[in-house]
């Protein structure tokens, strides 16, 4: 039997989703709108570097014919409700930059690209990363704590940008054992054995590139300081001065602790990834939704930069409704009220 | 916890075999068994393709044209210009265009025996369809333009095509001509594929049908390559012997520059459109095969086809007063500038003090004939041996260099029309601080953030005004430009690579300026010679470019512009257009073979895959030697040669054959020499066959009487 308590806690929560979500949607798309950025315009300088010189009442019917085309017709209060229309059916209408497929086709076959590599790497980096930050706190110094210690400190300030031309320029240029050019290879028999192995190995310095300063940055050092706070709490001191087993201690009275807040940046991180890793897919040449939204930013593709933008909203707000559903069972302390 | 350090090593392990296990073949997206040798490897200049499976690029706005591909190996397109002379390329076009006395028709013959790549045959029919679809389809790319111009375009027989125009334009074939890149509507459309779709715009093209030697052969789903394979059908090949050498061409985006030089580096990238000059320094200390417009040290392009500098928004205050620009332009010292764009290689940029880029042939008609018009408006009359020594490599007049240096002179403009300088601080008539805002690119044409920067930095010193760089992204950056939104901007307005200026200059007019997207406002500014300028464009509009009166009119609009300088060009910024010579060879370097610029990313680089030859030292399977060069005849119809004995017919064809010279001569741009002379001597030959025959005729007669007369006396 559900509790009062507990429908009327995921009832407040689903209404502050919504109302994220609508206020998330609404400034995003006044940003948009605020963009000093002309689509239509551009494509007009772009036509008039060409060589077409147009006389002025044909660059006015040019220009009518173009609002029309993409949509942007209309007083920006229609075009609001037109978006938001838009938004509730996620049929965000046909894209400026690659007119006119539509911008859902071009989320949906740049998703799996997205989502399989930062899913991946997301959950990869935190694992390994609490995993080693955790025993580096529990070895504090010993010998691999020390060094584990070492190279997180120098890793997590190098530059994500320096850090991805390091991995490329050792494994693809100096030992090139991975190719310098990510996405995929040919596919010309479809999706063989030898195609999935072409792409892991096309996949694998951009998933590495997100691993290694994840899982030795924020991840390791993150979980190494909590335990480490945890370990000096009294009740773990007193769990010690009881007799029990150190590995007990460590899985109920540690672990547990050290995972609200990990799962809570992991939820939102995983949230996150909708958005794409921008400069992972730009230095990597990776076919993602952050390359994607980029483009249609800088080009004043409203209809794109929403979708991928909304799908982003969709994803942080959804990631936060889950963990405040599920806070209660991981947490035992917090209760709904 | 073991057991805890045990996963977390096996996962790290797992991580390391799956890493390191995997086969190392392959580097680069090739169909299984594919050898290098066999692969043309090319820059996707434009990045990764939303949508890499759509190649309409008559949708407006649509990127790509010249970075997947299209419209180097699978566009079909009537004419090209060669850049390197101005010359005029007949492709699909057997001829020049042929205009009427009025210039309100134009004819175009088409080559008999062109296919597409489904090997149905291309014709008149395709022509007139392609046009009249743009004409129909509002918003395509290419509709105000053939709009504007054209009444009405219908075929004569299969092979030619008759354009009536709305008004006389001894130009129109330009539109349909690569001059520089190329333009979406300038490629012809297959009539058989494109009768059947309901909405053009919506329309994919996709497999495109192609004209070219290629046909696609394979898509990257994520959009940064293609991969095109050799049309072994294709009609050049059966009609003149031409075959490109590889067997495949990838178009291919590695990433940011940097991934670009290593790719080059290591024999993965064979072609590129630029690098920025540290970029290219990787390339060369690691690629010893390398080479761009030379095939040695200094490597860059210097003709690239605009002259970069700095812009006025001529319509805002204080641009709007002519004295403010030209003391601007006189307080920098280009050999700074000059200095600061000479690669470490020894590359160094061409100096343009007009908005025209300066090839051997630009040189005497346009600079050297203002020299002294120029030097009474401000050029430096003792400019920098280096500069030029440089110059005179070039085969350029060395003694016009750029403007003088004379900051002093500059205050001086400043202060006459009311600036004053007080505490450090330039202060404008009204009162208010002076500051110059200047727009410049952020992430992309580096090497116009560059110069940017640069004439801050010289504006700050020697003038002492305070100057502010507004770096902005590709999309903001085109807009400011559009709507006007700006002050000073790093734009390059001056873009020409035709010895015929017409279509780069008649921009210039006030009846094309567009109040809503003004650009620098050149066009609207008003000035004592607005009215004259205006006039000079109508009449260079109206009058053949072979016309000696074309020049002239060039040179007052020119020294017009040069009075007022809406705009401060330095150079076409060198280009690192850099070739890899390690698997291909034969590719255009001046001066020894310098038949093609290095345009990787235009049209035009159809010209330079087809004659490119493998080198032997990547491994082939399917590489050939080329074919013959692209010289195509010139293919006019002309009088069908008589079958019975030239005495009859040879005097009407002969006349036939001269107007028809005539005609082709009128027709053509003025500078299309090697064109001019290819018609001359094919038409002589002709001429002197029938000339022969009847000569032959008339002394055989001769005889004949001679020795009946003997024979009659006797």
């Amino acid at each position: 039997m559900v509790s009062r308590a507990l429908l009327m806690y995921i009832a407040s929560r689903a209404a502050t989703f919504a109302a994220t979500i609508f206020l998330a949607f609404t400034i995003t798309f006044l940003l948009l709108r605020a963009m000093p950025v002309s689509a239509v315009e551009n494509i007009i300088a772009s036509m008039t570097a060409q060589g077409q010189v147009y006389d002025p009442k044909a660059l006015i019917q040019l220009r009518r014919s173009l609002y029309e085309l993409f949509g942007l017709t209309g007083s920006p209060v229609e075009q609001y409700f037109r978006f938001l229309y838009r938004f509730l059916t996620l049929d965000f209408g046909p894209s400026i930059l690659a007119f006119p497929t539509p911008v859902r086709e071009l989320i949906m076959n740049r998703l799996p690209w997205t989502v399989g590599l930062l899913g991946f790497s997301v959950v990869i980096a935190w694992i390994i990363g609490n995993i080693l930050g955790t025993l580096a706190a529990v070895f504090e110094g010993t010998k691999l704590s020390k060094a584990l210690q070492s190279i997180a400190l120098v890793i997590y300030p190098i530059p994500y940008y320096i850090m991805a031309l390091v991995l490329i320029y050792l494994f693809a240029y100096l030992i090139p054992i991975f190719p310098l050019t990510s996405g995929a290879g040919v596919l010309t028999q479809g999706l063989t054995p030898a195609a999935i192995m072409d792409l892991i190995r096309r996949s694998t310095l951009p998933a590495l590139s997100i691993i290694i300063p994840g899982m030795l940055g924020w991840w390791f050092l993150s979980s190494r300081t909590l335990t480490l706070n945890v370990l000096s709490e009294d009740y773990t001191v007193y769990a010690e001065l009881r007799g029990l087993p150190r590995s007990y201690i460590l899985r109920r009275y540690v672990l547990r602790n050290i995972l609200l807040p990990q799962t809570t940046a992991l939820g939102l991180a995983l949230g996150t990834i909708f958005s794409g890793a921008l400069l992972t897919e730009v230095i990597f040449a990776y076919p993602g939704l952050g390359q994607l939204m980029y483009r249609a930013i800088a080009n004043g593709d409203y209809s794109t930069a929403l979708g991928v933008l909304s799908l982003s909203i969709i994803g942080v707000a959804t990631a936060t409704f889950i963990l405040d559903i599920i806070y209660p069972f991981i947490d035992p302390r917090v209760r709904y009220r | 916890m073991r057991k805890v350090l045990s996963l977390a090593l096996l996962a790290t392990l797992l991580i390391g075999i799956v890493a390191v296990a995997i086969p190392t073949s392959a580097q680069l997206p090739l169909p299984p068994g594919v050898p290098r040798g066999d692969v043309l490897v090319i820059e996707n200049h434009y990045g990764t393709h939303a949508d890499p499976k759509n190649f309409n690029y008559l949708v407006p706005g649509r990127p790509g044209f010249g970075a997947s591909g299209f419209s180097q190996v699978c566009a079909g397109f009537l004419w090209y210009i060669n850049t390197t002379n101005s010359e005029l390329i007949n492709w699909l076009a057997a001829a020049p265009p042929e205009y009427s006395d009025d210039f309100k028709t134009m004819k175009v013959y088409l080559r008999k025996g062109i296919t597409w790549s489904d090997g149905t045959p291309f014709t008149a029919d395709d022509v007139v369809f392609h046009v009249k679809m743009i004409m129909k389809t509002e918003g395509m790319n290419g509709h105000y333009l053939f709009l504007r111009w054209v009444e009405d375009v219908y075929k004569e027989d299969d092979y030619t095509v008759v354009f009536k125009l709305k008004k006389p334009n001894p130009r129109f074939h330009y539109f349909l001509t690569v001059i520089i890149y190329g333009a979406p509507y300038q490629a012809i459309m297959p009539k058989h594929v494109w009768e059947k779709v309901k909405d053009p715009l919506k329309f994919k093209f996709y497999p495109p049908v192609c004209l070219g030697p290629y046909v696609l052969k394979n898509v990257d789903p994520g959009g940064n390559w293609f991969l095109w394979e050799r049309n072994e059908d294709w009609w050049g090949t059966k009609l003149y012997g031409m075959k490109p050498a590889p067997k495949y061409v990838l178009f291919i985006h590695h990433g940011p520059e940097e991934k670009k030089a290593l790719a080059m580096s290591k024999h993965e990238l064979d072609a590129i459109r630029t690098f920025l000059p540290e970029n290219f320094e990787v390339v060369w200390k690691n690629n010893k095969y390398i080479g761009g417009w030379r095939g040695k040290p200094p490597f860059a392009w210097p003709f690239d086809a605009c002259v970069k500098g700095v812009a006025f928004n001529v319509l805002k205050y204080p641009y709007n007063i002519t004295e403010v620009r030209r003391a601007l332009a006189f307080a920098i010292n280009f050999k700074v500038i000059f200095d600061a764009f000479t690669g470490p290689d020894g590359s160094k940029p061409t100096p343009s003090v007009l908005p025209v880029v300066r090839h051997v042939y630009d040189d005497k008609p346009h600079y050297v004939a203002l020299k002294e018009e120029l030097l009474k408006l401000g050029l430096d009359p003792n400019p920098p041996k280096e500069i030029q020594e440089h110059l005179k490599s070039l085969g350029l007049d060395p003694s016009i260099v750029w403007w003088k240096f004379d900051p002093e002179y500059s205050k001086k403009l400043l202060e006459k029309v009311g600036f004053t300088y007080k505490n450090g601080h330039w202060y404008l008539p009204t009162g208010e601080k002076w500051v110059i805002h200047i727009t410049a690119p952020s992430g992309f044409e580096m090497e116009s953030q560059r110069i940017a920067f640069l004439v801050a930095e010289q504006w700050k010193k020697n003038l002492g005004v305070d100057v502010v760089v507004e770096p902005v992204e590709s999309g903001t950056f085109t807009s400011r430009q559009a709507r006007g939104k700006f002050e000073v901007g790093a734009f390059w307005p001056g873009c020409s690579q035709l010895l015929d200026l017409t279509p780069h200059i008649q921009s210039w007019a006030s009846k094309y300026f567009d109040p809503n997207a003004p650009g620098i406002g050149w066009a609207g500014y008003k000035f004592p010679k607005r009215a004259e300028l205006d006039k000079i464009i109508d009449e260079l509009e109206s009058t053949p470019p072979w016309d000696p009166k074309v020049r002239e009119l060039e040179k007052k609009a020119l020294l017009i512009w040069a009075e007022q300088l809406p705009w401060i060009g330095f150079f076409p910024t060198p280009f690192y257009t850099l070739h890899d010579k390690y698997c291909w060879e034969n590719w255009p370097e001046f001066p020894e073979n310098y038949y093609m610029d290095p345009v990787y990313w235009w049209a035009q680089m159809l010209f330079i895959i087809l004659q490119l030859k493998p080198t032997g030292r990547c491994p082939t399977k399917e590489a050939v030697q080329p074919g013959k060069p692209p010289v195509l005849p010139v293919e006019k119809p002309t009088a069908t040669p008589p079958k019975t004995t030239p005495k009859t017919v040879a005097p009407g064809a002969t006349v036939t054959v001269t107007k028809t010279v005539e005609r082709t001569v009128v027709s053509t741009v003025e500078k299309v020499r090697t064109m001019f002379t290819t018609v001359t001597k094919e038409v002589t030959s002709v001429v002197t066959d029938w000339t022969t025959a009847g000569v032959l005729g008339v002394v055989l007669l001769i005889i004949g009487i001679a020795i009946g007369y003997v024979i009659r006396r006797r």
